[in-house]
């Protein structure tokens, strides 16, 4: 979804060797064995048919039997070799904003509650610590004398000697704020934007592409576009053109993922080594952070950063880049040789946890008699709160996903992301699409209203080609599909039948509407990076490691069976966030600014782009798929097959590795003789051979994937990898050097993300006059996302976008200032989510489209959630004939509508 | 301080004694004290039932229904807790487990352990007062609406809750 992380913005603050930072799956041997516990493999069976799912997800035993899997679950007494004293701490946040912070009572405060030690931010300074912009306010808890500039801006971490002293606190605890205090009001300074873009495409009568602003002009002004922009607003005045406008807005939600922040620190004085044990979606920049923030301190010398990755109990965005884990670290340097342990309440995460950005959208579209689409113009303004956490990437990204998947040979788009003094605002599920797709998806409909079309036939005349120009200056890679999911619910019964549904469904109590919207959204940043490693055991099971973790997005269970497609079985275990296992790579990532700087960088044979790329659900189809493919192919060409020659005594020609001399199945390799040799006795004999045991791969996707070629033996392999590390026999890892490498453009890094998934979504809704709630009452859902490596995981993604999506439309709401979370106390009494009665949920189908012959998986976590709020407020339009265009939908503006 | 005070509880199957704060919760109890993390805790006032496990009083049969983030451990005192550490019995997995992992019905899982302990109550309420086979979706909700997912929608946690619920013989007619 970001095509820059954090390191972008230290690369030049902090150093950050190979060693300095360790991120790794926790596993079984880090933890002390439990009594009872059920082995995760003993339920993990596969279907022997080709082409077979699994019977259920990877992780799911330790899920339904309640063992330690998520990050709040551990204690250090869990962990070996972890401190056995466990501190625990709580963290204070300001609930006022732009008055001067007097500091704190301190001995009144710690004697209050039997607290041992606090930290405020005049401490963090007199040790020198100091945080980077854009993500972290530099002044990390605020200094007495000086204002907290939002809400929920952290103060001071309050420590309590043991568990048992914090139990003892915990009813006194949400009175400590009686222990500081705040003086004179003072005037909020002056901030700039936290990003903005400009995205531009005209093309002329007869067709012909006259520029795409991003494209001719990366790095241009805005003075460049205004020729355009003037030739933009002739036409519209020149024109016999229905033209349509709207002001659109969007409120902040909470993720409200499920499991708080919640985690382990230790600082072990003799190594040197900071230890967290905690989930996040961004184990490497959360590392990074923390060696940054401490790097010029008088604390002790951080030598290196371990985080151990546990499953996260949702995230939704919500872990990324956030900034619990600094909280973990100056605990744990504190006061070193003790494990700390910080866990939110829910009051907690709502007042610091990373929201939605609130947007205010206006929007204008004109289209001609025919309803062909000739012009979009969007102003997209992005509240982004507090702090810069990639809001400046959200408004790009808000912008790039502006039309839709339409083509429109006019568009204007704006964006803009602004400070303020709310809760942070971060990459939440959407990543800025929702608001702008959400806007657009209520304007075609009243535009359909208005020339008397058919909502889903004016949607199929103005389609992308299958391989148009996207605004962003993008060429489709592969369809968007969005004609097949269109056609599809433009025959479903609930569509078809909407009418005379409408007639019989509405009574003098009840009205009764049914509502459309499409979603065509990007997956992946373009400027994607992936790590995969794949070992062979010596008996014959498989090891899967990837960068990525799962958020319940299903990727620990998709990605094992991926593996299939190359080698005919699954991998047999998945270590997930195992970024350093690649350390052996001895990869050295560094962004280029321009096209000159990339080719000198790309010389260093062990030079990448980025990394790892943080966990997105939307990455995991698509991207993380093809590491596993191509650490399959290796694994196969130089470890198994040398095996297979060596058994079946091949020679000559017959020697020479060619994959449709053989297949593959449980059984093992299939010679195309009828022999076979299982897996047991194929890798037994790679490591007899010295043949390749293990593979490791670093894959970069910008518009398309990068390609190297490195001399393996006497081979000279050539796929769409950029790194590449082996083991041969027991040897350890080592690197490949690259022999050369044909890697994107860099003009590509401007022009976004190529493939795109579509979602169709039809919604019917009842609404209670006498109280103006909209209750959900059916639902029809159509997504195109290529072939489903787990169908049931992808129906889960649709099922859970779909109550999220309500949840936005209907039910949640974060008050930005005054009397909102970010003053504290805000729980699930005052914040509602949708329950299963708000679903529909013995009605609402989801159904997945046909994918056509060699088309790949395509990642959708996003696109599932983005038309739900549009469908809904079109079916309230259809029920009332009034069009809402502020989320949520508010029984009580309703109810005044009718009246 | 809180006074404190001496209970005695029987936490799937195994007894538990212990000298606590008045105020300690269930929750706390099992997590900082026993060591059972299972059960999970996402609110902790007792709103998203992710804590949800079953007690009865030592020697009566059916369970009720308990709030472990709101509950003080000492309402527990001489009772048997049930929670989802105990469904497993022997290394096998319970027919509800294995009908959550069957359909798919999770996905961050943190709310399961609240689902399966509060599907095993419904079931155990089915199995003293079996309804109409025509009345399982309203039965679900009225037992389990109230529970909250972030991740799924809850339709595949109700597709496999309704198919123990028809399948087990005595529970629907």
């Amino acid at each position: 979804m970001k095509s820059v992380s954090r390191r972008d913005f230290l690369k030049t603050s902090v150093y950050v060797g190979s060693g300095a930072i360790l991120v790794r799956y926790l596993n079984g041997g880090d933890v002390n064995a439990e009594e009872g516990l059920v082995n995760e493999n003993d339920f993990w069976t596969v279907s022997a048919q080709p082409g077979a799912q699994f019977r259920q997800r990877y992780e799911g035993p330790q899920k339904v039997t309640g063992q330690k899997i998520y990050g709040i679950d551990y204690r250090a007494r869990d962990l070996v070799g972890w401190p056995e004293i466990e501190r625990r701490a709580i963290i204070l946040r300001s609930p006022s904003v732009d008055k001067t912070f007097l500091g704190f009572q301190k001995e009144l405060l710690l004697k209050s509650v039997g607290a041992s030690r606090i930290i405020t931010g005049d401490d963090l300074a007199v040790w020198g610590c100091k945080a980077s912009a854009p993500f972290l306010m530099p002044e990390f808890y605020v200094r007495s004398n000086s204002a907290p500039i939002y809400y929920g801006q952290p103060l001071a971490l309050v420590a309590f000697s043991s568990v048992d002293d914090f139990l003892a606190a915990k009813d006194q605890i949400p009175n400590l704020n009686t222990y500081f205090n705040f003086g004179n009001d003072v005037m909020p300074p002056d901030r700039a934007s936290y990003g903005r873009t400009r995205l531009l495409r005209y093309v002329n009568q007869n067709g012909q592409e006259e520029t795409t602003f991003f494209k001719d002009h990366p790095s241009a002004g805005e003075s460049k576009s205004s020729s355009y922009i003037k030739k933009i607003e002739q036409d519209l005045d020149e024109s016999k053109w229905h033209v349509l406008n709207g002001h659109y807005a969007t409120q902040s939600v909470d993720p409200m993922f499920m499991e708080p922040e919640g985690g382990l620190s230790w600082y072990d004085t003799q190594s040197g080594t900071l230890t967290l044990t905690l989930s996040t979606q961004s184990p490497h920049g959360d590392a990074i952070a923390i060696l940054d923030f401490f790097k010029d301190a008088t604390t002790p010398r951080i030598k290196s950063v371990i985080v151990n990755c546990c499953y996260p109990g949702g995230g939704f965005g919500g872990r990324d880049t956030s900034d619990f884990p600094l909280h973990l670290a100056i605990a744990a340097l504190a006061e070193p040789d003790v494990s700390h342990r910080i866990v939110h309440t829910r009051e907690d995460q709502f007042q610091a946890g990373l929201k939605r950005h609130v947007s205010n959208i206006d929007l204008t579209l004109a289209l001609d008699a025919r309803g062909k689409f000739q012009m979009i113009h969007s102003d997209i303004k992005l509240n982004g709160g507090g702090q810069n956490n990639y809001s400046f990437a959200i408004q790009r990204v808000s912008a790039r996903n502006a039309d839709n998947g339409y083509d429109f040979p006019r568009s204007w788009v704006d964006s803009i992301a602004y400070p303020s003094s709310a809760i942070p605002a971060g990459s939440m599920r959407g990543f800025g699409s929702l608001q702008s797709q959400f806007a657009l998806e209520c304007l075609v409909d009243e535009a359909a209203t208005k020339l008397d079309i058919d909502p889903i036939t004016l949607r199929e005349r103005n389609l992308i080609s299958a391989n148009g120009d996207l605004l962003s200056g993008a060429r489709l890679a592969v369809p968007t599909g969005a004609n097949k999911v269109l056609a599809a619910a433009k025959a479903s019964a609930l569509w078809v039948e909407r009418n005379r549904l409408k007639s019989k469904k509405t009574s003098a109590s009840t009205l009764y509407g049914t509502g459309f919207a499409l979603s065509v959204k990007a997956f992946g940043a373009s400027g994607d990076a992936v790590l995969t490693g794949l070992m062979l055991g010596k008996d014959g099971t498989l090891t899967l490691s990837v960068n990525g973790v799962d958020m319940g997005n299903g990727c620990a269970t998709t990605l094992p069976l991926v593996l299939a497609e190359v080698l005919g079985r699954p991998a047999d275990r998945v270590r997930m966030g195992a970024i350093s296992d690649f350390n052996s790579m001895e990869l050295e990532d560094r962004r280029a600014s321009t096209e000159a700087e990339q080719i000198a960088f790309s010389k260093n044979p062990y030079w990448v782009d980025t990394l790892a790329t943080s966990q997105a659900a939307s990455l995991s189809a698509y991207h993380y798929r093809h590491g596993v493919l191509e650490a399959g192919k290796v694994l196969l060409e130089f470890g198994i097959w040398p095996a297979a020659v060596f058994l079946l005594s091949l020679q000559g020609s017959d020697s020479i590795f060619d994959n449709r001399k053989f297949t593959l199945d449980q059984r093992g390799l299939i010679y195309k003789d009828g022999r076979i040799v299982p897996f047991e006795r194929l890798s037994q004999a790679a490591y007899q051979l010295g043949a390749v045991t293990g593979t490791q791969i670093h894959g970069f996707y910008r518009e398309h994937w990068a390609q190297a070629e490195f001399s393996i033996g006497n081979s000279l392999y050539r796929s769409e990898i950029d790194a590449l590390a082996l083991r041969y026999g027991e040897n350890r890892f080592s690197a490949i050097p690259r022999k050369s490498l044909d890697f994107p453009e860099w003009s590509t890094t401007l022009s976004g993300a190529n493939r795109l998934a579509s979602y169709a979504l039809i919604i019917a809704v009842e609404i209670d006059k006498a109280t103006g709630n909209v209750l959900v009452v059916d639902a029809e859902g159509y997504l195109d996302c290529g072939p489903p490596i787990q169908a049931q995981i992808v129906e889960g993604q649709m099922e859970g976008a779909f109550a999220m999506g309500i949840g936005q439309a209907l039910i949640e709401d974060i008050p930005l200032a005054e009397g909102g979370p970010g003053q504290g106390g805000w729980n699930l009494h005052l914040y509602h989510v949708p329950l299963a009665r708000h679903c529909a949920n013995s009605r609402a189908r989801f159904h997945i489209v046909q994918a056509g012959e060699g088309e790949e998986p395509k990642g959708m976590a996003e696109v599932v959630l983005n038309p739900v709020p549009a469908a809904i407020v079109n079916a309230v339009a259809d029920a009332t004939s009034v069009r809402f265009k502020s989320l949520p939908l508010r029984a009580q503006d309703i109810k005044g509508a009718l009246s | 301080m809180n006074p404190k005070q001496e209970i005695s509880i029987v936490i799937n199957g195994r007894t538990a004694k212990a000298c606590v704060p008045t105020n300690l919760s269930l929750a706390e109890f099992l997590h900082e004290k026993i060591g059972l993390t299972g059960t999970k805790v996402t609110c902790a006032m007792g709103i998203c039932k992710a804590c949800t496990v079953a007690a009865r009083p030592v020697g009566v049969s059916s369970y009720y229904r308990v709030q472990a983030c709101i509950t003080p451990v000492i309402a527990l005192n001489g009772q048997e807790v049930l929670t989802v550490e105990g469904l497993a019995q022997d290394g096998l997995l319970a027919p509800l487990q294995h009908a959550f992992l069957k359909h798919f019905s999770f996905q961050c899982g943190y709310c399961t352990p609240g689902f399966l302990m509060g599907a095993t109550l419904f079931i155990e309420q089915l199995k003293s007062q079996p309804i109409p086979k025509a009345d399982i979706e309203i039965a679900m909700i009225e037992s389990l609406g109230d529970h909250i997912c972030r991740c799924t929608g809850y339709a595949k946690y109700y597709e496999a809750i309704k198919e123990v619920a028809l399948t087990t013989p005595g529970l629907t007619y």
